[in-house]
């Protein structure tokens, strides 16, 4: 067996470093299930502040509803102080009763702001 | 923070729509959140809120939001005990079930710690709103009660703004009171801000 050149070794451990995190496209060509909802979640807790207006429709892919809590609340405890009024209301109201209507009251009451 | 009890020992309900999340505990503790609503008694709400871990008063809130919406809705001190720690959750239910008079929910408002600045707000912003008339006005002006210099705030707005009433001389907060008619009366622009921290709609 012939030695694998240094360099190429090299470069192919920095391929394997540089490679990118799960993205959309991989989360969408999993089955339907935990796996691809769970992968979804990790996608949208990778999404910065500025970017929060995509939030909405990775949050959408979620089909488990516990899955969609847990995504759209942990986003929203990261990025509370760095999104606007209007995208973190959008995205409470993507949650279901109770849980929107507590997720809008952290948002909203003056006693609960950092 | 009580000890969790472990899933199989849990209401029928956290059981039957949780199992499949007990590999992951921020799931669990979502989902036992989100089932919470549907608990039947104060006794499961507290086996299964120890499960919810960080998210334990988010848990307890979310039962007492439901035992909210109820007509009419269980004794506030019930409602009060199944926040347990939970601060911003008992002001929830002071704010929705406010005691029978003003001064009592002034003095309710030590029970919600580090909010109680918010709670007092909240409190005497609903007895601006119900017009008091002088005799009132210097009643309240006059009563010893917890946060004394925002009440006193509050009072001096019915006098200094809407020309009603009083502060009462013998009162503790006297000087603030009095203090804050000035500033009204020489700022009458100060009035038409509304007051901070109003409260908010009931969750119906």
């Amino acid at each position: 067996m012939s030695a694998v050149p240094a360099s190429l070794v090299l470069v192919l451990l920095h391929g394997a470093c540089a490679l990118p995190a799960a993205q959309p496209a991989d989360c969408a060509a999993l089955p339907a299930g935990r796996e691809r909802d769970v992968c979804w979640q990790a996608e949208i807790g990778a999404v910065p502040p500025e970017a929060a207006d995509t939030v909405p429709a990775l949050v959408a892919e979620i089909e488990d509803p516990v899955v969609r809590d847990a995504a759209v609340l942990t986003w929203l405890d990261d990025n509370r102080d760095r999104v606007s009024p209007r995208q973190g209301e959008a995205l409470c109201r993507l949650l279901h009763a109770t849980r929107a209507q507590s997720c809008l009251r952290r948002l909203q009451a003056a006693h609960l702001q950092p | 923070m009580a000890e969790p009890i472990p899933l199989d020992e849990q209401p029928a309900l956290v059981q039957q729509a949780c199992a499949t999340y007990s590999d992951d505990a921020l799931l669990l503790a979502h989902c036992v959140t989100r089932t919470s609503r549907g608990l039947s008694t104060r006794a499961e709400l507290d086996r299964a809120c120890a499960l919810a871990g960080n998210l334990e008063g988010e848990c307890r809130q979310h039962w007492v939001l439901r035992q909210l919406m109820r007509a009419p809705p269980p004794p506030r001190d019930e409602l009060l005990a199944a926040c347990g720690a939970d601060l911003d959750c008992r002001f929830l239910v002071l704010d929705d079930l406010p005691a029978d008079s003003f001064d009592q929910q002034v003095e309710d408002c030590r029970l919600v710690g580090r909010y109680g600045h918010s709670c007092v707000r909240h409190a005497t912003t609903r007895w601006l709103e119900s017009e008091p008339d002088a005799a009132e006005v210097e009643r309240f002006s006059g009563a010893s009660l917890y946060q004394a210099g925002l009440v006193a705030e509050q009072v001096a707005r019915r006098v200094g703004c809407d020309g009603v009433g009083r502060c009462a001389p013998e009162g503790a907060a006297y000087a603030d009171c009095a203090r804050w008619v000035e500033i009204y009366r020489s700022s009458p622009e100060r009035c038409t801000v509304r007051p901070l921290d109003r409260p908010p709609p009931p969750p119906r």
